[in-house]
């Protein structure tokens, strides 16, 4: 069973094609703000020496991370869905940055973070084992001060740089291959329209004031 | 057999077309969800897409008894509109044309518009063997615009709005009064009871010697009437001949700019299309003008005037088989894509 992981979710996007947790192909791009995806899987599969009708399963990583980027892959999980009937599931790409660390041959308690804006970041912490992924602390959302404290305490911090990322987090992207290699053992599938980005903010729009005249609409 | 895609705003719709005909063209609305907070609010429209595509794309195929491997080709509308809202069709419309080794054609929203007065019957169907060069009215909440079509694609915009879209100025003059959104259908019906004469409101740019339209100035004189006049909104009888006289305003600049340019331009023939083409007095106006000077008129159907897949499907459809190339896979969301920017697009 072939598995195509999708990972658009921070700018360095990539794809990659998997059989059970052997990564067969991989393809990935960080060069401008255009995510290419279908120039991506073509990439992947030919490495991979694979064909489109093989893939039976498409994991998106879920985020947190950009919304253009996790809908992206969202849409074309849906798609390839719709029009094969593939399996689709998604695994949150903060695991997935975890678990690329994990396979670079890291270990013990890492924290994860990626910039949630207007101040926050999104943040978790992981241990990382030779035989697996745990979570140590759940994805939540937390203060640049209390981000500022982990570091200060001498913590190990990754996640994708970026401008309103402090100076002493260390650089680290969720994979595509890492995703892939999470899905061969903790994939659950689910119906493409179930498939969403992380939203851990509240929304937040304003209601307008209710109608003064009320007419049924026709 | 092609499936289409249509998300550019707040409307998620899916169509099959096979040979110029519609065998499904299914619309899940958000009017309700949008209703609470005044407007389109685009993150929310995002969300919705994303959960009512697959099952609307499901329900599409089971009514046209067809399956997704028997799909010979897969269209989306790639633009203008609100890109997180594009993103999603043309994305997932990308997704299964790749998955399926099937063509896919990026359809420009406006083109669909332009075509669809063309769409009739039961079940719809292309009917270009009737076609004539014409001059189009299109006229939704987000555009108005003049466009001659001379023929298959081939289209010249002869003018558009200045400022607010006809639509827009519906439905902000209906929230000034009190009406729910989106408040465009409901002034109609109150104007149906109203004296279009009641109050004197402006004719923006009705005789001036261009094509254009500005409609944000009729919008505030709304506004500066109620400010004026603040107890006239307590009576009933006063609000339906307000409604009425705005309609009044926004349909004669619409219809005397649109017959005008077509007798102009030597056509021979009117169309009207998007959600505003809904209008009771417009579709009566625009009949009663066309016909006063021999022109022949045509009106996308109640049902294809606001956003729908099957107008995409259609054209889409067309243009592959007059050997339209398929859209790059990896095509982006056009989000400010004008009809000036296509290839046939005469300047």
């Amino acid at each position: 069973m072939k598995t195509l992981a999708l990972e658009f979710s921070s700018e360095h996007r990539g794809v990659a094609v998997a059989d059970g947790d052997r990564i067969l192909g991989e393809a990935r791009e960080t060069a401008g703000r255009d995510t290419h995806p279908f120039a991506l899987i073509r990439a992947a599969l030919e490495q991979a020496r694979g064909r489109r009708d093989e893939i039976h399963r498409v994991v998106v990583g879920t985020g947190p991370g950009s919304y253009n980027g996790i809908r992206t892959a969202i849409a074309v999980a849906q798609g390839w869905h719709l029009a094969r009937g593939v399996e689709v599931g998604g695994i949150g790409s903060m695991e997935g940055l975890a678990e690329d660390l994990r396979l670079q041959g890291r270990r013990g308690r890492l924290h994860a973070v990626v910039d949630a804006q207007r101040g926050e970041f999104y943040l978790a912490a992981y241990e990382l084992r030779a035989d697996g992924l745990a979570i140590a602390e759940a994805l939540r959302i937390v203060p640049r001060q209390t981000l500022a404290a982990l570091l200060a305490a001498g913590e190990p911090v990754f996640g994708p740089p970026g401008e309103a990322v402090p100076a002493g987090v260390q650089p680290a992207y969720p994979s595509a291959a890492a995703l892939a290699r999470l899905a061969a053992t903790r994939f659950t599938p689910c119906a493409p329209e179930a498939l969403e980005p992380i939203y851990l903010r509240e929304t937040s729009f304003v209601k307008a004031p209710p109608p003064r005249i009320i007419v049924d609409h026709p | 057999m092609l499936l289409a895609i249509e998300t550019s705003c707040d409307e998620t719709s899916v169509a099959v077309v096979h040979d110029g005909v519609v065998r499904a063209n299914l619309v899940a609305s958000q009017v309700r969800l949008h209703a609470e907070y005044g407007g389109v609010v685009p993150e929310l429209a995002t969300r919705e897409h994303l959960r009512h595509l697959a099952p609307l794309v499901r329900a599409a195929l089971r009514e046209a008894g067809v399956a997704a491997g028997e799909l010979d080709a897969v269209a989306a509308t790639q633009g203008p509109g609100l890109p997180s809202a594009l993103l999603v069709g043309l994305k997932a419309a990308q997704g299964l044309a790749f998955a399926l080794e099937r063509p896919f054609l990026g359809v420009h929203h406006h083109e669909a518009h332009l075509y669809s007065p063309w769409i009739t019957g039961q079940p719809p169907r292309a009917d270009f063997g009737a076609f004539l060069p014409n001059v189009s009215l299109l006229v939704s909440g987000g555009h108005t615009m003049l466009v001659r079509v001379e023929a298959g694609f081939r289209h010249r915009v002869l003018g558009s709005t200045v400022d607010d879209a006809a639509g827009e100025c519906f439905d902000k003059t209906a929230k000034l009064l009190g009406l729910a959104y989106p408040g465009g259908p409901l002034l109609d019906r109150l104007a149906a009871t109203g004296d279009p004469r009641s109050f004197a409101l402006p004719r923006p740019m009705l005789n001036e010697p261009h094509d254009d339209f500005s409609f944000s100035g009729l919008k505030t004189s709304v506004r500066y009437r109620l400010r004026d006049q603040p107890d006239l909104l307590a009576h009933d009888r006063r609000i339906h001949d307000l409604c009425a006289s705005v309609q009044a305003a926004i349909v004669e600049v619409l219809v005397s700019k649109t017959v005008r340019a077509a007798l102009r331009e030597g056509v021979s023939c009117v169309t009207a299309s998007g959600g505003v083409t809904c209008n009771r007095q417009l579709r009566r106006d625009l009949a009663a003008a066309c016909q006063a000077h021999g022109l022949s008129l045509r009106l996308a159907a109640p049902a294809l005037c606001t956003d729908n897949a099957a107008m995409v499907g259609i054209v889409a459809e067309r243009q592959l088989a007059s050997g339209a190339a398929p859209t790059d896979l990896d095509a982006e969301i056009r989000p400010g894509w004008s009809l000036t920017d296509l290839p046939n697009a005469v300047r």
